[in-house]
């Protein structure tokens, strides 16, 4: 094959090739940041574990990794942050809404238009003393 | 560097001949080569052919024989184009049909911001415009088997089409 054929299959090839840069990859930084090259040739979201191979490669190249690795715990911590404060909010909401008890009494008409709060409730914590004076002996 | 060194200075301590001498190979010579081609690779059973990234390298070559001419080299590499990374790469270059062919074979090391190394093998052809300066094309592979870039338990191969640019420095 002459030079000049060899050229030319190359700029063919890259050619075919050239819009193929999807989801589909063969080393982790041919996937978008924050993504990596799963055993499926496709760019995935990293699992919760850190690499396999980092811990191996930690020492000689720690900062690539660290920094992957710290994008993917931020991540993973936020997710789960996100997660705790929706259910810390739905308890929080659920709560108070249902030891409310509403009574339409407790709205008294002012004759104005405007109502009064509800009344203040006797404590049932508080035991009630009887302070009427007794009554006299026949 | 050292017989290198040692030629150079046999070479200045010769005495001048009378006749014009014929072309030599430089003691030192540099080039400046990019390359584009196709990446090739994936997990057994599953294999993927995407676009390479754009390797840019500079490489000083250092004549280590005269016949056949071979020399070592050295230099930098960079991957760029939707990436970036920087590492090294050192070898030896065989000229058996001088100046015009030339093969290679060597190693490869990029370290940051990941790590990936291997193997390159090239054949190329060189072109001399003018004396001491020369543009060069190489079909190139590089065989890339470990790294943090690489998925566990892939191996990747990136079939390049370089350019090269070189001049004789010594």
């Amino acid at each position: 094959m002459r030079c000049e054929h060899l050229l030319a299959a190359l700029v063919a090839l890259v050619a075919l090739v050239g819009c193929q840069t999807g989801a589909t990859c063969i080393r982790h930084s041919d996937c978008a940041s924050g993504l990596v090259c799963g055993s499926d040739n496709l760019c995935a979201a990293p699992p919760d574990a850190a690499w396999p191979d980092a811990g191996l490669d930690a020492a000689e190249d720690g900062g690539g990794d660290a920094a992957r690795d710290a994008r993917t715990d931020a991540g993973a911590d936020a997710r789960s942050d996100a997660g705790l404060d929706a259910r810390a909010d739905a308890r929080g909401d659920a709560q108070p809404d249902a030891a409310i008890v509403t009574d339409p009494r407790d709205n008294v008409g002012t004759g104005d238009g405007s109502q009064l709060g509800p009344e203040p409730r006797p404590d049932a914590s508080v035991p009630h003393r009887d302070y009427s004076l007794p009554e006299a002996a026949p | 560097m050292r017989l290198a060194l040692a030629l150079l200075l046999l070479t200045l301590a010769a005495p001048p001949l009378a006749a014009a001498p014929p072309p030599t190979d430089p003691l030192v010579s540099v080039e400046v080569r990019a390359g584009l081609g196709v990446e090739t690779g994936g997990a057994s059973g599953a294999t993927s052919v995407r676009r390479s990234p754009i390797l840019v390298s500079a490489r000083a070559a250092f004549a280590i024989n005269a016949e056949p001419a071979t020399a070592s080299y050295v230099g930098v590499l960079a991957e760029t184009g939707d990436r970036a990374s920087v590492g090294a790469v050192a070898g030896m270059l065989l000229m058996p049909h001088r100046p015009n062919v030339r093969v290679a074979a060597g190693v490869m090391w990029l370290m940051r911001p990941y790590s990936l190394w291997g193997a390159t093998a090239s054949v190329g052809r060189c072109l001399t415009p003018s004396r001491g300066f020369r543009v060069c094309g190489d079909a190139e592979a590089l065989f890339l088997v470990g790294g943090s870039d690489l998925p566990s338990g892939h191996t990747a191969i990136e079939w390049q089409f370089v350019l090269g640019v070189g001049f004789d420095a010594m």
